[in-house]
C-alpha cells in the first residue's frame, strides 16, 4: 500500500483531471469547475506536503522516485496550477476559450510536470514530458478566433515534436551505452566503461533537446511567438511550470545520469547560460507588446536559472531551486495583472499600462513590486534568489558568470522600469479597473509569497539544504 | 548479415532521399514506405523482431494509410504542390550544409567509438527484442509508464476535440 500513499499527489491530480472532465459535461456553471480545480489543487498540495518528510523511496520497479527534491518541484507546480485556476476565469470567458477543456488540459499538463520531477527513470521522464507538452500544444492554440494563437500552437508543436525526437536520440544513446534506463545505473555504467565520443554525442542531444524545452538561446526561436500568441494564462503556465519541469528533468539527467562526464558539459552550459540571459535582456528592451516583453524576460530568467545547472555544486542547485520558486510567484503575479488589464484593454501593448496607478492603485503597486523582484531589488524574493545564485557561482569558480549576471540585471532595469514608468508617470485614461475575487486572491498570494521569500528566506533555504538530487 | 545491412541501409537512405526529392506527395509517401520497410529489415538483422513487426504494422501500415488519406483529401490534383522557392533565402543551401555537417560529425563519432564493440551488444540477455521479452518488461517494470500513456492519449483526444470541434462554448 505504501506505493499508493507515496503516489497520492499524482493520484489526486489525475483524479481531478477526470473529475473536471465529468463536471464539464454535467455542470453548466464554469465557475464551479474553477472552484473544484482549486479544491483539488489544495488537496494535491496537502498530499505533497505530507510526503515531504518521508525518506527517499523508489517505487514501481524504480520508475518513480519520491524524495524531497521531487516534492519541492511538485510544490511549485501545484502552486502554479492553483493560481492558474484562480486567475483565468474571466479571461477565458471574454476570449471565448472552451473553459472546461482548458482546466482539464492544464491539470494534465501539471500531472506530466509532476512525473518529470518524480523519476530517475528515462521512460517515465519522457512520458511525463510528452503528457505535459501535448497538453501544452493544445492549450497554446485555444484562442480559435486569433490567428496568432494558431501560429503559436503550430510553431510550438513542430518545434516540440522535433526536439522530443532529439531528446529521445540522446536518451537512446545512453541506453545503448549502459543497457539501462535508470539514471543511477546509467551513471554507474558510464563510469565503468567510459566511451567519450558517444557520451558527448548523447550529452549534446540531451542539452539541445531540453534547451528547446526551457527556451535557452540558441534554441529559443519558438518561444517569443508561442508565449505571445498563446492565451495569457497559458503563457504564464508555460513560462513558469513548463520551464521548471524542464529544469527538473535536466538537473536529474545531467547531475545524476551524466555525472561521470561532468567537466565535458559544464563549460558548454555556462556559455549557454550567458548567451541566454544576455540575448533575452537585450531583446526585451526593444519590445512594445507586453507579452512579447515578458517572453524575452522569461528567456533571460531561464539564463539565470541555468547558471545553477552550469555551476553544478549542491549550493548552486539549492540557489537555483530557491530562484525557481520566487520566479514562479513573481511571474504568475505579473501575469495576473496583465490578464486583469487585457480583460479591459485587449490590445496587450505596454502603452496600455499608462495611468494604471490611478485606475487600479493596488494592481499597479503589486505589478511594480513583482517587477522589482524580477530585476532583483531588495526586499523582494528575487533579490535573495539572485544573490544566492551569484554567491554559488563565485564559490563554484565561475566568477565571470557571476559578473555577467550582475551586468545583465543592470541591462534588465530599463524594460521592467518602462512598465513602472508608464503606470505611475504617464497620463492615461482614468476609468477605474477591477477584477474578480479569484484574480485578486491569486495576485495577493503571489505578492505575499514574493515578499515573504525576500524578508524571511531562512526557512526555505534551510529546507533546500536538506534536499539531495543524487540518490 | 553484413549483406543485409548494406542492402537495407542503402534502401533506407535512398527512400529517405526520395521523400524529400519527389515532386508529388504520393511518391514521397511511397518512398517513405521503402524507408520504413528497410529499417524494419535492419531491426530484424539486430534481432529486434518485435520492433521490426511493429515498424511494419504501425508505420508502414496504419500511419502511411493515414498519410495517403490526408493527401487524397487535400490534393486531388496531379500538379506538384510546391513550385516556388521557400520564403527564407538560402534555406536549401543552409540545410545542405547542416545535413552534410551533421552526417560527418555522426560518422566521426561512430568511427571513434568503434562500431560493433558496444558494451551493450556483448551483454544482451537471451530473448532480447522478442515479443515475449518486450511484453514482460512493458507489463512488469514499466507498467506505470504504460498506464500513463493512457493520459497522454486522453489529452490528445481532448486536444483534437478542442482544436477542430465546432466553434462554440
Amino acid at each position: 500500500m505504501q506505493q499508493y500513499s507515496l503516489l497520492l499527489p499524482e493520484i489526486i491530480l489525475a483524479g481531478l483531471g477526470l473529475l473536471l472532465l465529468a463536471l464539464d459535461l454535467t455542470v453548466s456553471s464554469k465557475r464551479t469547475l474553477a472552484v473544484a480545480g482549486v479544491i483539488g489543487t489544495l488537496a494535491t498540495l496537502a498530499a505533497v506536503v505530507a510526503n515531504f518528510g518521508a525518506p527517499a523511496t523508489e517505487i514501481w520497479s524504480g520508475t518513480i522516485r519520491v524524495d524531497a527534491f521531487a516534492q519541492y518541484f511538485k510544490l511549485i507546480f501545484a502552486v502554479i496550477l492553483g493560481l492558474v485556476f484562480l486567475f483565468s476565469g474571466e479571461y477565458l470567458e471574454r476570449r471565448e476559450v472552451k473553459v472546461g477543456e482548458f482546466y482539464i488540459l492544464v491539470t494534465f499538463a501539471t500531472l506530466g510536470a509532476f512525473l518529470m520531477a518524480s523519476s530517475l527513470e528515462l521512460i517515465t521522464i519522457y512520458i511525463g514530458l510528452e503528457l505535459m507538452t501535448i497538453s501544452s500544444y493544445v492549450l497554446a492554440g485555444m484562442l480559435r478566433n486569433d490567428a496568432r494563437s494558431s501560429e503559436a500552437s503550430i510553431k510550438f508543436f513542430l518545434m516540440g515534436a522535433l526536439t522530443s525526437g532529439v531528446i529521445l536520440y540522446g536518451l537512446s544513446l545512453l541506453y545503448g551505452l549502459t543497457g539501462s534506463t535508470h539514471l543511477a545505473e546509467i551513471a554507474a555504467g558510464l563510469a565503468a566503461s567510459p566511451n567519450a565520443s558517444l557520451i558527448t554525442a548523447a550529452g549534446v542531444f540531451i542539452i539541445a533537446g531540453f534547451g528547446f524545452k526551457i527556451a535557452a538561446v540558441p534554441f529559443h526561436m519558438w518561444a517569443p511567438d508561442t508565449y505571445e500568441g498563446a492565451p495569457t494564462p497559458v503563457s504564464a503556465f508555460l513560462i513558469t511550470a513548463s520551464e521548471a519541469a524542464g529544469f527538473a528533468a535536466l538537473l536529474r539527467i545531467l547531475l545524476v545520469g551524466l555525472a561521470p562526464a561532468l567537466p565535458q558539459w559544464q563549460a558548454v552550459l555556462a556559455v549557454i547560460a550567458f548567451v541566454t540571459m544576455t540575448f533575452g535582456n537585450v531583446t526585451a528592451i526593444v519590445q512594445t507588446r507586453t507579452k512579447r516583453m515578458l517572453a524575452y524576460s522569461a528567456i533571460a530568467q531561464a539564463g539565470y536559472v541555468l547558471v545553477g545547472v552550469a555551476v553544478a555544486t549542491p549550493e548552486s542547485v539549492s540557489a537555483m531551486l530557491f530562484y525557481l520558486m520566487v520566479y514562479a510567484f513573481s511571474t504568475i503575479g505579473a501575469f495576473a495583472v496583465v490578464i486583469m488589464l487585457s480583460n479591459h484593454v485587449p490590445s496587450e501593448e505596454i502603452e496600455d499600462f499608462k495611468g494604471l496607478a490611478r485606475r487600479a492603485p493596488a494592481f499597479a503597486l503589486s505589478m511594480a513590486f513583482l517587477l522589482l523582484s524580477l530585476i532583483g531589488v531588495p526586499p523582494t524574493g528575487g533579490f535573495f534568489g539572485k544573490l544566492s545564485l551569484y554567491r554559488a557561482a563565485v564559490d563554484g569558480g565561475m566568477v565571470w558568470l557571476a559578473l555577467a549576471m550582475v551586468l545583465n540585471s543592470a541591462i534588465s532595469v530599463p524594460y521592467y522600469f518602462n512598465v513602472i514608468r508608464n503606470m505611475y508617470l504617464a497620463e492615461g485614461p482614468s476609468t477605474a479597473l477591477g477584477a474578480r475575487p479569484g484574480l485578486k486572491i491569486a495576485l495577493g498570494i503571489s505578492v505575499a509569497a514574493t515578499l515573504l521569500l525576500g524578508v524571511f528566506p531562512e526557512p526555505l533555504v534551510g529546507l533546500l539544504r536538506t534536499l539531495h538530487i543524487m540518490p | 548479415m553484413t549483406a543485409v545491412f548494406w542492402i537495407a541501409g542503402i534502401l533506407a537512405v535512398a527512400g529517405a532521399l526520395g521523400v524529400i526529392v519527389a515532386k508529388t506527395p504520393v511518391h514521397s509517401v511511397i518512398s517513405l514506405v521503402v524507408n520504413i520497410l528497410a529499417l524494419a529489415a535492419l531491426y530484424l538483422a539486430l534481432h529486434a523482431e518485435f520492433l521490426a513487426l511493429i515498424q511494419v504494422i504501425v508505420y508502414a501500415g496504419a500511419i502511411m494509410i493515414l498519410f495517403l488519406f490526408v493527401i487524397a483529401l487535400l490534393t486531388a490534383r496531379k500538379d506538384p504542390i510546391e513550385r516556388t522557392e521557400g520564403k527564407l533565402e538560402g534555406q536549401r543551401e543552409l540545410g545542405l550544409v547542416t545535413a552534410v555537417g551533421g552526417a560527418v560529425l555522426m560518422i566521426a563519432v561512430a568511427a571513434s567509438a568503434g562500431l560493433g564493440r558496444m558494451p551493450a551488444n556483448e551483454a544482451l540477455p537471451s530473448g532480447f527484442g522478442s515479443a515475449a521479452a518486450f511484453g514482460r518488461e512493458l507489463l512488469t517494470t514499466h507498467i506505470f509508464s504504460f498506464e500513463l500513456t493512457a493520459f497522454v492519449l486522453l489529452a490528445a483526444v481532448i486536444g483534437v476535440v478542442v482544436l477542430v470541434g465546432r466553434r462554440q462554448l
